[in-house]
């Protein structure tokens, strides 16, 4: 899985960006890249945010339809996280809680 | 001189269902193209649970056909959107979650939408079989007895409906159709609609836990595993109703859908 590794704070406030997005838009939150913490790995205690090609050209609004590199803060919220060129990729089972049943 | 009803397709029966016109303006607004046999089809289906008397029942109905992430996000009774992850794909006729990170949350705690004795959650699986606990509709949070969900269980491709502490896991061959998991009357019960018709177990015993206060969600068990990689056509959430009306419902939803996508329910 390709995305960013960073702290849980920066995630957050990653997400409450592109949640602001869309309400400086009068429109509900319909979409957020999510964050997940890493459970395991070789960065097990950071927090991931999910961010390769599709999730980049996830069809989100409108017709034409845009996508999140149509947004102008994208560019803004790639840079804050270190930009496209910080992502790294990471084992979909290092953000899968351990025993849960 | 005899006078000719004049027919004027679905305007003929009271008119357009204000629901209906709510629903498809707002889809519409987000980007959705809705064509005459939809708009046709969504209207019917309102009109339908109103005639059947369970419509005040549905506290939550998303139909995510529209292939772009916003209209998908639209819940046909309150108009209020949930929001999608990333790693969700968003196709004509469904959304499929990559079975990693992608799921729904409809924003509202589960406790709000379900009483702990009454309800009723399921989604149309169109196809895929699910990975082992996949969660396909669940109030989310702690697992035991407070979660309430529909998916596979450990014994591989089964239908398994978890209701705080009472849970019913059924042998079945595919997991594709409208899978619900519901409480009434002192019973869990876990049925399934396909082409081949409704049916569905049931066990009868107190639960041991109480509905909590996780956000609701569909395509996962919780968020942070349980993340389903299948195709999900529809999630819903209603209180408890009768067998009749699960039966009404789950075929009203299922014509909705068909009629809706062009595709076919296995």
């Amino acid at each position: 899985m390709i995305g960013f590794v960073t702290t849980q704070e920066q995630a957050q406030a990653a997400n409450d960006a592109v949640a602001q997005a869309q309400t400086d838009r009068g429109l509900p939150v319909f979409w957020l890249p999510g964050s997940y913490p890493i459970f395991s790995g070789e960065h097990a205690g950071e927090t991931f945010i999910p961010c390769d090609d599709a999730i980049m050209d996830t069809p989100l609004l409108g017709s034409p339809v845009m996508s999140p590199k149509d947004f102008p803060e994208f560019a803004q919220i790639i840079a804050a996280l270190g930009g496209l060129s910080a992502r790294v990729e990471i084992d979909a089972q290092d953000i899968t809680a351990p025993n849960i049943s | 001189m005899m006078i000719l009803q004049q027919t004027r397709g679905v305007l003929s029966s009271g008119g357009f269902d204000p629901f209906a016109a709510r629903y498809i303006n707002k889809i519409e607004s987000f980007g959705a193209s809705v064509s005459f046999l939809q708009r046709e089809a969504i209207n019917n289906f309102y009109k339908s649970a109103k005639t059947d008397g369970y419509f005040s029942q549905i506290k939550r109905l998303y139909l995510p056909i529209w292939a772009i992430t916003s209209p998908n996000a639209v819940d046909l009774i309150t108009s209020t959107s949930g929001t999608f992850t990333s790693g969700v794909t968003h196709a004509p006729g469904y959304v499929q979650g990559n079975g990693s990170t992608g799921y729904f949350t409809t924003g509202t705690a589960s406790n709000t939408l379900i009483a702990t004795g009454s309800g009723m959650i399921g989604t149309l699986n169109f196809t895929g079989i699910p990975t082992f606990n996949t969660g396909m509709a669940t109030s989310g949070g702690g697992l035991g007895g407070i979660s309430a969900r529909c998916g596979s269980g450990n014994s591989g491709v089964i239908q398994t409906a978890l209701w705080l502490g009472v849970n019913v896991i059924r042998s079945a061959s595919s997991t594709s159709g409208i899978l619900l998991s519901a409480r009434l009357s002192g019973a869990t019960i876990s049925g399934k609609r396909n082409s081949a018709g409704y049916s569905e177990d049931t066990t009868t015993a107190a639960t041991t836990a109480v509905m909590g206060a996780d956000n609701f969600i569909f395509m996962a068990r919780n968020t942070v595993a349980g993340f389903s990689s299948n195709r999900i056509g529809a999630g819903f959430i209603t209180s408890g109703v009768d067998l009749a009306t699960r039966q009404k419902f789950t075929l009203n939803l299922k014509t909705l859908w068909e009629t809706c996508t062009g595709l076919t329910l296995p």
